[in-house]
């Protein structure tokens, strides 16, 4: 999707959760607004929940920024009144927000950010409710603390899947499992917090409720250091490619849409999100081995010596060989590897028999073929023939389906082409 | 105050704990050993690409861990050393893999094989985590009687870390083709002009002290 379309899309939804938020404010109001009966109190937990909203923790290039706000949003909402904690989350979210986009050129970030306020509204409203009709008199506290965050949270990460899924336009199942991975860690982290704050305001022991950010700077850290190890698996990504990139320049623009089309066609085989980023960022490293491989030979025109097909077949080793070393593309190794295995057992390195071929090796090895066969004008050097058109390059896959490729992983390949043309 | 309230507090104090005990003493080395087998892809990619070099990074990986001891580098900066050596031939990979296979050099192969720290300093200086190690690797062949001269309008001098590098690196260089004696003379002669005398008289000390004799065998047999 163009980021003109994205940004159009995103509009679209920004207006149907700023209805919903709208509906959900004027809900909450209906129950009545009472003046807080402990200014002291609410002033604590506001200004807790602002700090612990300006100091974010963002996961690189998931989209996802934690913040430990949740607990003292629940603890103004039990000890306060639903509709202050409604008010301080959505201004500690309002002023996150514009001191984050302040200075951004583009205006996406900041729609961005406006469809976060909106889902703070409705997730405070949705939680709000919630606890006012299973604990009416908000006791006991830790209790209807730990539902509202549950509620809160669980309401938050559905709407953010809804806006990614919109964008995406992923099927809804591809983004389950990481919603309730997310949303299982984050209850249980802000339930652990949450329940010492509900400890602390039943024993009206206020003052305490300060050295709750101990705990909360401690999670914040161990989560920056969780970032920061993302950050590093995705930067050693980077460089092997700029490496790659130097040695054999032509595969610029390759492994991108490889990688591109190889996770699509993962989420139409149904595998797990997760699953289906590793095969993309497998996608981007599978011929990393071809560092190792003679310039001169991978670029030769006319056909190979048997000696330099052996030399530059040992690039699937060299793959694994080099990825080996680092704890994070443990998973990526074998697929590397094994990329060039074929259902027939005729592939290389191992010749592994069709049942031993991971799905994953299977379905780079077919978006490789298909980009290889159709190149486009940076790929076209390295190959010796004019390139083909995507409906040969289709039927030749499908003439090779069974033997070189694997039949369900053509048969998806081919939806998830015809569905960009259409 | 209740039980149930006295239990969860203590439990929080002793999770809390245990929590800043983990970040602040266990995971920080978990991290560090993490980047650095990382940075393991990088020098076994360069290896695999010119067998020449095959083993070469952990040589000049072990007498570079030996001679930053000897000169009593922080844990800090022994830990950018280190990764400055997986890193430090990175832009070999832009030099044709033909030239590497050639026994003599002309002036130009030798002009472009030259390149390559250039080459892997600003490949470095593209990767945000890795941009502060970008002079240590452009700058580890240099020669130390070269500097400081003025960059940019400003007075520059390599890293230290650079001038082990560059040290380290001729020591193993030579070592691994002339043999032993020969590379401590290239060394040994080079003191002051070539390579930084305290560094280069670091490694000599190495060398030939009893005491490191292990590690040094793993390093340069």
């Amino acid at each position: 999707m163009g980021s003109h379309a994205a940004t159009n899309q995103l509009v679209r939804r920004l207006a149907v959760l700023w209805g919903f938020a709208l509906v959900a404010f004027i809900s909450l109001a209906s129950l009545g607004y009472s003046a807080p009966p402990n200014r002291g109190l609410l002033a604590i937990l506001a200004g807790m929940a602002l700090i612990a909203e300006f100091l974010p923790v963002q996961l690189p290039r998931r989209g996802v920024r934690i913040t430990f706000a949740l607990p003292f949003v629940a603890a103004v909402a039990v000890a306060v009144g639903i509709t202050n904690a409604l008010v301080v989350d959505v201004v500690a979210t309002s002023l996150v927000s514009f001191f984050l986009v302040r200075g951004r050129p583009s205006g996406v970030e900041g729609r961005w950010l406006a469809s976060n306020a909106a889902i703070s509204i409705i997730s405070s409203a949705a939680a709000g409710l919630v606890i006012t009709i299973c604990f009416p008199s908000h006791t006991p506290i830790e209790g209807a603390m730990i539902l509202f965050i549950g509620v809160y949270a669980s309401v938050n990460l559905i709407l953010v899947a809804y806006v990614e899924w919109s964008l995406t336009s992923r099927a809804w199942s591809a983004n389950t499992d990481i919603v309730v991975r997310t949303a299982a860690i984050g209850f249980v982290l802000y339930s652990l917090v949450g329940l010492v704050v509900g400890v602390l305001l039943n024993e009206k022991i206020y003052w305490a409720i300060l050295t709750t950010l101990i705990p909360v700077g401690a999670l914040r850290t161990g989560l920056t250091y969780r970032a920061r190890m993302d950050e590093v698996y995705y930067e050693t990504i980077h460089s092997l490619t700029q490496m790659l990139q130097r040695a054999h320049p032509y595969t610029h623009g390759h492994l991108e849409r490889v990688s591109r089309t190889a996770e699509e066609v993962a989420y139409r085989l149904g595998l797990s999100a997760r699953r289906a980023r590793l095969v993309r960022e497998a996608a981007v490293l599978h011929d990393i081995g071809k560092i190792a491989v003679n310039e001169s030979v991978l670029d030769k025109p006319g056909k190979l010596t048997e000696e330099e097909l052996v030399h530059v077949r040992r690039h699937a080793e060299w793959g694994a060989e080099i990825l080996a070393p680092v704890p994070g593309f443990a998973d990526l190794v074998p697929w590397i590897r094994h990329h060039h295995e074929r259902p027939d057992g005729t592939g290389y390195p191992d010749a592994l028999p069709d049942h031993r071929i991971p799905i994953e090796c299977k379905i780079i090895a077919v978006v490789d073929a298909y980009d290889a066969m159709t190149g486009d004008d940076d790929t076209r050097t390295r190959t010796y023939r004019d390139p083909m058109s995507e409906a040969d390059a289709l039927l030749e896959l499908q003439r090779c389906s069974g033997t070189q490729f694997d039949c369900a992983v053509v048969e998806a390949f081919r939806l998830t082409i015809s569905r960009r043309f259409e | 105050m209740s039980l149930f309230s006295v239990l969860v507090l203590s439990i929080s104090v002793i999770c809390t704990l245990s929590l800043i005990f983990y970040l602040q003493f266990l995971l920080p080395k978990r991290l560090e050993q993490r980047y650095m087998d990382s940075m393991g892809a990088f020098s076994t990619a360069i290896e695999l690409r010119y067998q020449s070099h095959h083993g070469k990074t952990q040589q000049v990986l072990e007498l570079t861990r030996l001679v930053a001891r000897e000169l009593h580098l922080t844990g800090r900066e022994r830990h950018d050393l280190e990764m400055a050596v997986h890193l430090r031939d990175i832009g070999l990979c832009a030099i044709p893999y033909e030239l590497m296979s050639h026994t003599t050099w002309t002036a130009a192969e030798k002009a472009t094989y030259d390149r390559h720290a250039e080459v892997s300093g600003a490949m470095l200086e593209l990767v945000p985590s890795l941009r502060h190690l970008a002079s240590t690797v452009r700058f580890h062949h240099m020669r130390y009687d070269d500097f400081p001269k003025e960059m940019d309008g400003q007075v520059f001098q390599p890293p230290f870390n650079a001038e082990i590098l560059n040290v380290v690196t001729a020591y193993v260089d030579s070592r691994r083709i002339d043999g032993e004696a020969a590379a401590r003379k290239t060394i040994a002669e080079g003191v002051g002009t070539i390579y930084h005398p305290k560094v280069a008289e670091a490694l000599l000390c190495v060398i030939t002290s009893t005491r490191v004799e292990e590690p040094l065998r793993r390093a340069v047999v």
